[in-house]
């Protein structure tokens, strides 16, 4: 076995300017897979991998190889992604579609008998499979700045205070929009698993 | 019931701290007042296990299998500035 010496093993953007072509081949279609998952449109997913690349170009020399490629990308993605949620929830056009609330209690603080949540009854297999796909099309139906507030907490493993700085918004103003829309997403669900019995 | 409501909360105070303890700490009472009212109010435990379930689904969402993305590959190639200063 030949020893290599003084030469990297580990990809690196400084050593050559092919590998971030190979990175492009290596790791776009992750990428563009975890971003289509968490925004509405696959143009806007399509650009986010896009930039991504290119800040990834920009920052090369901040990339040393003490993480994974692939690790990297998807930090800076995931920063990508932050920026585009917050635009979207500071987006004040945006702010004029949020649709009335409805009232799931009664005066008393107990749920009122309609709202009254049960078990789905499933299999936990099932239950799970049949939620996450109804899940992807109860998103889309949040009101848009919700929706950006309910990504922005799956993000990153920041803070809530941190989420609250870059939305410019108090944690209790947060937590009760987080609060609302599960409310309505678990409504979603469930009357979407409803019209499959019928 | 108002007594009832201060030591176990009500549905509405109660679903909203579940998911409020996902983002802010709770106080200790909180916690303890939430544990006894789930215990005894199946609306609030079946709200707790779907809030979890759709915590945990958003959380590891991958996305389908199998986009096409070649013609992202290239069109992201051509954006690269190595690729416009060398072609």
């Amino acid at each position: 076995m030949s020893k290599k010496t003084g030469t990297s093993i580990s990809p690196t953007l400084t050593s050559s300017d092919n590998d971030l072509s190979a990175w492009v081949e290596k790791y776009t279609q992750d990428l563009l897979r975890y971003t289509k998952a968490r925004v509405k449109e696959l143009s806007v997913a399509e650009d986010l991998v896009q930039i991504t690349f290119i800040a990834a170009w920009e920052g090369r020399a901040r990339f040393a190889g003490q993480s994974s490629a692939r690790t990297w990308l998807f930090s800076i993605l995931k920063n990508k992604l932050a920026d585009h949620y917050r635009k979207a929830y500071r987006d004040p056009v945006l702010h004029g579609t949020e649709d009335l609330e409805i009232e799931r209690f009664a005066d008393n603080g107990g749920w009122l008998p309609e709202h009254r949540p049960t078990e789905w009854s499933l299999e936990a297999l099932e239950e799970t499979e049949l939620v996450e796909k109804h899940l992807a099309h109860c998103m889309q139906g949040l009101p848009p700045h919700w929706r950006a507030a309910v990504e922005m907490k799956y993000l990153r493993n920041v803070d809530a205070k941190e989420i609250c700085q870059e939305l410019g918004i108090s944690v209790t103003n947060y937590w009760q929009q987080i609060h609302r829309a599960k409310l309505k997403l678990r409504d979603c669900i469930t009357n979407q698993l409803q019209k499959r019995n019928h | 019931m108002g007594f009832m409501h201060t030591l176990l909360l009500s549905c509405k105070k109660a679903a909203a701290l579940l998911d409020r303890g996902a983002i802010d700490p709770l106080t200790p009472i909180q916690r303890v007042q939430l544990r006894m009212h789930i215990g005894i109010c199946k609306g609030c435990a079946a709200y707790k296990h779907q809030s979890e379930l759709i915590d945990h689904l958003l959380e590891n969402r991958s996305g389908t299998k199998g986009i096409d993305t070649k013609a992202l590959e290239e069109r992201i190639k051509l954006e690269l500035p190595v690729y416009t200063i060398w072609k």
